[in-house]
């Protein structure tokens, strides 16, 4: 066989090969999946030890896709998730797991039962301030949420980045935004989540999967 | 008594000379003894002791060289062929390796394997997930160090690839490496059951390793870090006394550690409302 035709047959090879990370390329430039990591850090004036320590160095991870969201929290004390589906329609659901240690549970919430149960933040006021921080090379602005009953919640937050669902993170309704840093402070000390990862790899489906018999189902006040 | 003082210095200059030609006549018989007819029969000299020197036959054998080491002749005939000789021998290898090894192909393939590992490697680090969504400005975060002190580094390792349930869900997990030297089984799902349940050789491994690196995890999207704090309580968990006791301070540490998770369990575990999600309650649990 002649060398200019092996060689065409190799470039017709290879080109054959670079077709699915092209096409891969391609869907993940279309995909709209979103994926960001919180770390959570805990500090306390004390120089004990105490329960605050469990919750230090934990993550908490949003899921996003379509109109199904996960949230995670994975903690020395707990691993625990809410799944929301349906988001935006009337259908739209929330469901509660435990799924760390023996006694697993799930419990369900129409949007209504999760409305009421975030209401302390139905009439929070917010402060917009001109200061800015930088996360992720992403310039942040800082937002001030006053609740009424004068807890305070400081946020950092991207415009670069479409903002969640209201159901998904009811505090953050009404910044323009995607947060990525909160925090809030007592006297003995402070709490904060700050994205440490952003992406947007696809997200299996599975990842969604409403949780089965293997939790017990539980009921809230 | 005599007067010997000088005796001495007289037999100190005492010289005696050899009777004359004697050294001459010792040779000769030196030289008569083995080969009388050949080199006896020589001119050997008469001459004085003094002038004696290396018969003619000696001198001959110090300019003697073995065959094997002498120079050869110079042949600038056979140097000039010797030397073409060389140039088509190694042309005659190149043809063989050219025969054996198609370079064309060799250097196309692997210009082909180096563009599709780029590719691939740009495809598999996320190169369009690095973008943000509009697309203006480049993302580093799969470059960047970790904030603070927690690692992210499973979720950069798998930055663009799917998120599958298996890599997140602990229920579809096999094994989970809980530290560096450490597994656990799959049906302990709780890190508080799992670090009051160590042994004394387990505690070892788990203490040496999260002394390197204080993460532990149950799977790729599990894991948390353990702080300084954390660290130590942990380690006063598993001092031990003599005979692998643990201490007053260690029997302690893990009452409280147990009694903090029925404290969280009492505060966030349903029928109550409260939601470890949100800033606000759990505020209200560790910081208030």
């Amino acid at each position: 066989m002649p060398v200019a035709i092996k060689t065409n047959l190799l470039l017709l090879l290879a080109l054959l090969l670079l077709q699915p990370v092209l096409c891969a390329q391609n869907n993940a430039t279309e995909n709209a999946d979103l994926t960001v990591v919180y770390d959570i850090s805990v500090l306390t004036k004390s120089n004990k030890t105490g329960i605050a320590e469990t919750y230090n160095g934990g993550i908490k991870t949003l899921m996003l896709s379509g109109n199904k969201a996960r949230l995670r929290m994975v903690t020395l004390m707990r691993i625990q998730n809410i799944y929301f589906y349906d988001i935006g329609s009337n259908g739209q659901s929330v469901i509660m797991t435990k799924e760390s240690g023996i006694n697993k549970y799930k419990y369900q919430l129409s949007a209504n039962e999760w409305k009421q149960s975030n209401k302390k933040y139905q009439d929070a006021r917010l402060f917009f301030s001109e200061e800015k921080k930088t996360i992720l090379g992403y310039p942040c602005k800082k937002v001030i949420i006053q609740l009424v009953d004068g807890d305070q919640v400081i946020a950092y937050y991207s415009t670069q980045h479409t903002a969640v669902s209201k159901l998904i993170e009811p505090m953050f309704e009404k910044i323009p935004g995607l947060v990525l840093r909160y925090e809030t402070f007592t006297k003995k000390g402070s709490i904060s989540y700050q994205a440490s990862a952003i992406h947007h790899s696809a997200i299996d489906e599975l990842v969604f999967k409403k949780p089965g018999s293997n939790y017990n189902t539980r009921k809230i006040n | 008594m005599e007067d010997n003082t000088n005796i001495f210095k007289d037999l100190q200059q005492l010289r005696v000379d050899p009777p004359k030609d004697f050294f001459s006549k010792i040779w000769k018989k030196i030289i008569k003894a083995p080969t009388s007819d050949s080199i006896g029969a020589t001119s050997f000299p008469e001459k004085t002791d003094h002038e004696i020197s290396h018969p003619a036959n000696f001198k001959g054998l110090q300019d003697f060289v073995p065959a094997e080491q002498q120079i050869p002749a110079f042949d600038f005939k056979a140097i000039i062929q010797q030397s073409s000789k060389k140039p088509a021998d190694t042309t005659k290898t190149a043809l063989v390796m050219r025969q054996k090894f198609n370079w064309r192909k060799i250097a196309a393939v692997f210009l082909i394997g180096s563009v599709i590992s780029f590719l691939l490697y740009k495809g598999l680090t996320g190169i369009n997930s690095n973008k943000n969504k509009s697309g203006e400005k480049p993302l580093s975060i799969l470059q960047k160090k970790p904030i603070e002190s927690t690692d992210t580094s499973h979720y950069k390792k798998n930055g663009s690839r799917t998120i599958k349930a298996s890599d997140i869900d602990i229920t579809q997990t096999h094994v989970f490496h809980f530290t560096k030297n450490l597994s656990v089984k799959p049906e302990e799902t709780d890190f508080v059951y799992i670090l009051t349940s160590f042994n004394i050789e387990d505690a070892e491994t788990f203490l040496n390793d999260i002394e390197k690196k204080p993460l532990i995890f149950l799977n790729k999207y599990s894991y948390v870090n353990v702080s300084e704090k954390m660290k130590e309580f942990l380690q006063k968990m598993y001092a031990t006394q003599k005979k692998n006791k643990p201490t007053r301070k260690a029997r302690k540490a893990k009452a409280a550690l147990e009694k903090w998770k029925k404290t969280d369990e009492k505060f966030f575990d349903p029928p109550t409302r409260k939601n470890p999600f949100d800033i606000i309650d759990l505020s209200e649990l560790l910081i208030k």
